[in-house]
């Protein structure tokens, strides 16, 4: 999940880190009061969850409180990167003497918790870590341990000058722990501007957290669930991973390589998914018929494949889901169902006489998509 | 097959032995003739679960009963003490289980794992299965059939489908190891590679794959040096980037882990790509006659 700046601000800000003083704002009035508030000067940013949002015209700095206003009513309601703009986040204009760039990452390919600084920040940073040498790069093990000491014997060793190293590196160990902390995949900082006082503000904040660590965090956890559609919440609430697609072919497989297996094969036949619904390892009656009312939804769906490797899970609980479900689901619109595992016949035998279902009684998914190409262009 | 993994000498214990899925699975572990010697419950060490005496700590466990191995059904905010437990204790070989770890105690567990010399298989995984030997996860033993084909994989329920199709053919096998479908997997495809390159039983490999990641890409590293025939499927040729397949680290995400990249590097290392799980026992018959 990519937390929204305001809140990934908040979060970072109570290990002792500065942020600009500022709000939200939802109408272009609520921004001029803000920045009217802050003394005039501001900085008026779109709250969405992507980055490149500088470029893309996002940040507006603004010298009056009349200009507060105009930036916001240009930015709600506008769609920017593909997000709807529905609130924007208004900062007061800092006095900055330099911007530099912070990003810590869990860096998944070398099992490593990278620093990386780069004392030139801005909006070209990706560039610049791809192909500068002028940024530096420390890599720790994992763990929420990162001692203050080595952080500056580091800044010191790659021959920081222009920078007071006490106090960058106060910084950095702060935003390692709250990264811990959060269970952050990334947490950006660009810019992370030094003020003409000194001072070292986190103008910009790019959080991304873990969704595994989401049940050891229950403010992180809220904001998700918030964030979800109301197909989305269903889907997790029965305990399934749910992606909507622009398809008309429903899918439900039990596991999630054999669900891109399913959709791979699905696209052989010519086929193209609405959906791609994985019930995880635990199968039982009720989670079955939830997720099938769930695929067939869509009026746009025009036939559906249930592909399940139930293991020792009972499949008379999966057959009994299906038939449960086909109460709910309008339209006469075919379902191919490949069910394995414990109790396979006996599921079978439940299914043969169901309107609209086809069982498929061999272990190869291909078989079962080309029944559904068959039925469907018929 | 001789392997470091699961072998005749594994004596395993089960970590969440009294969970609902821990007490199935255990009797599907001792149906298939594993060697489960135990189980740990923190709190709970009394009686018995499938007739294995259930002890508190790991450490009982391999004191009392010659424990060498494990496999974790813990809960997942629980699951990285767990393995802490399991190697702090000594234990070579450590089967996870459970799903939804927070990447970050999975390379903290992995870490830890590197520096005592103890391999981990997972999270998120099915585990090992060995026909003859036994099975440390939660593989279906009906698909298997003894023969000379190692199968490793990310995903658990392609792989079945997978491991079906050949004993389907009469393609039977020396062990399957599904590596787990996190970000972050404690053993990679490479190592699991080597285990089967070096074990004389196997003749030929299928390695199941699928999108996000570069794992495919460093296991064709090593697969350019293999002298075994390979073949593999990679799944999520028909996934758009961005979204998230069930499986954590299943994303196609700024430029990198698309199905393309993957199968040009392994065509490149000399693997036989299939395109669907029918075409693999095809495949690797003609590998295994040509070679």
């Amino acid at each position: 999940m990519i937390v929204s700046e305001d809140f990934a601000k908040k979060f970072v800000a109570r290990y002792g880190l500065n942020i600009p003083p500022g709000r939200v704002a939802q109408t272009p009035d609520e921004a001029a009061a803000i920045a009217s508030e802050l003394g005039g000067a501001s900085v008026v940013k779109a709250l969405i969850p992507s980055g490149g949002r500088g470029k893309a015209g996002g940040v507006q700095v603004c010298a009056s409180v009349e200009a507060a206003r105009e930036a916001a009513g240009s930015l709600l309601g506008r769609e920017l990167l593909g997000h709807a703009v529905t609130r924007v986040l208004i900062e007061k204009a800092m006095p900055i003497a330099r911007e530099m760039y912070v990003g810590i990452v869990a860096n998944s390919a070398t099992d490593m918790i990278d620093l990386i600084v780069s004392l030139s920040g801005g909006v070209e940073i990706e560039d610049t870590v791809q192909h500068s040498r002028a940024v530096l790069h420390l890599a720790v093990e994992p763990g929420n341990v990162l001692p203050v000491h080595r952080v500056r014997a580091w800044l010191r060793q790659a021959n920081v000058q222009t920078i007071d190293i006490p106090a960058l590196a106060d910084v950095l160990v702060k935003l390692y722990r709250a990264a811990a902390d959060l269970d952050a995949m990334l947490l950006e900082i660009n810019p992370l501007a030094v003020l003409q006082d000194g001072s070292l503000v986190l103008l910009d904040c790019k959080l991304e957290i873990d969704d595994n660590g989401l049940a050891r965090q229950p403010e992180l956890a809220e904001l998700y669930r918030v964030s979800l559609s109301d197909r989305e919440q269903r889907a997790r609430e029965l305990g399934v991973s749910f992606v909507p697609l622009d398809g008309d072919i429903g899918v439900i497989t039990s596991g999630a390589g054999l669900g891109m297996g399913t959709l791979d094969l699905l696209k052989q036949q010519g086929l193209s998914p609405a959906n791609f619904l994985d019930t995880g390892g635990g199968i039982s009656e009720s989670l079955v018929e939830g997720a099938l009312e769930l695929i067939m939804e869509p009026s746009q769906v025009r036939g559906a494949i249930v592909n399940l490797y139930g293991g020792i899970n009972r499949m008379l609980e999966a057959a009994k889901g299906i038939v449960a479900a086909l109460e709910n689901i309008q339209g006469n619109r075919p379902i191919v169902v490949k069910i394995l595992g414990n109790q396979q016949e006996e599921a079978w035998n439940m299914l043969a006489s169901e309107p609209n279902i086809h069982v498929i009684r061999v272990v190869q998914t291909e078989a079962a998509v080309a029944r559904l190409a068959e039925l469907v262009r018929n | 097959m001789t392997t470091r993994l699961l072998d005749q000498d594994t004596r395993a214990i089960v970590q969440g032995i009294t969970g609902k899925v821990g007490q199935a699975q255990t009797h599907w572990m001792l149906r298939a003739g594993t060697k489960l010697v135990a189980g740990v419950t923190p709190g709970r060490g009394s009686g018995q679960v499938e007739g294995l005496p259930v002890y508190n700590t790991v450490a009982e466990a391999v004191q009392n009963e010659n424990a060498n191995a494990s496999v974790i059904f813990v809960p997942a905010m629980v699951a990285r003490d767990a393995a802490f437990e399991a190697i702090a204790a000594g234990l070579r070989l450590i089967v996870i289980v459970t799903e939804h770890i927070p990447i970050r105690d999975t390379m903290e567990i992995k870490a830890r794992a590197r520096i005592a010399g103890a391999t981990v298989i997972g999270p998120n995984c099915p585990g090992i299965f060995v026909p003859g030997i036994g099975k440390l996860g939660i593989m279906p033993t009906s698909i298997f059939q003894k023969g000379n084909i190692g199968i490793v994989g990310r995903s658990a329920t392609l792989s079945y489908e997978v491991i079906a199709n050949l004993t389907d053919a009469g393609l039977g096998q020396t062990a399957a190891v599904g590596i787990g479908g996190d970000p972050v997997v404690c053993t990679e495809f490479t190592e699991v590679l080597k285990l089967f390159e070096a074990d004389p039983v196997t003749r030929g490999i299928v390695l199941v794959g699928e999108i996000g990641g570069s794992a495919e890409e460093r296991a064709a590293e090593f697969i350019s040096k293999m002298s075994k025939p390979v073949v593999a499927l990679i799944a999520g040729r028909a996934a758009p980037p961005g979204r998230r397949f069930g499986h954590a680290g299943a994303i196609i995400r700024a430029g990198t882990g698309g199905a393309q990249q993957k199968i040009e590097a392994l065509c490149k290392a000399g693997v036989s790509i299939a395109n669907t799980p029918c075409e693999i026992p095809i495949l690797l018959k003609r590998r295994l006659l040509g070679d």
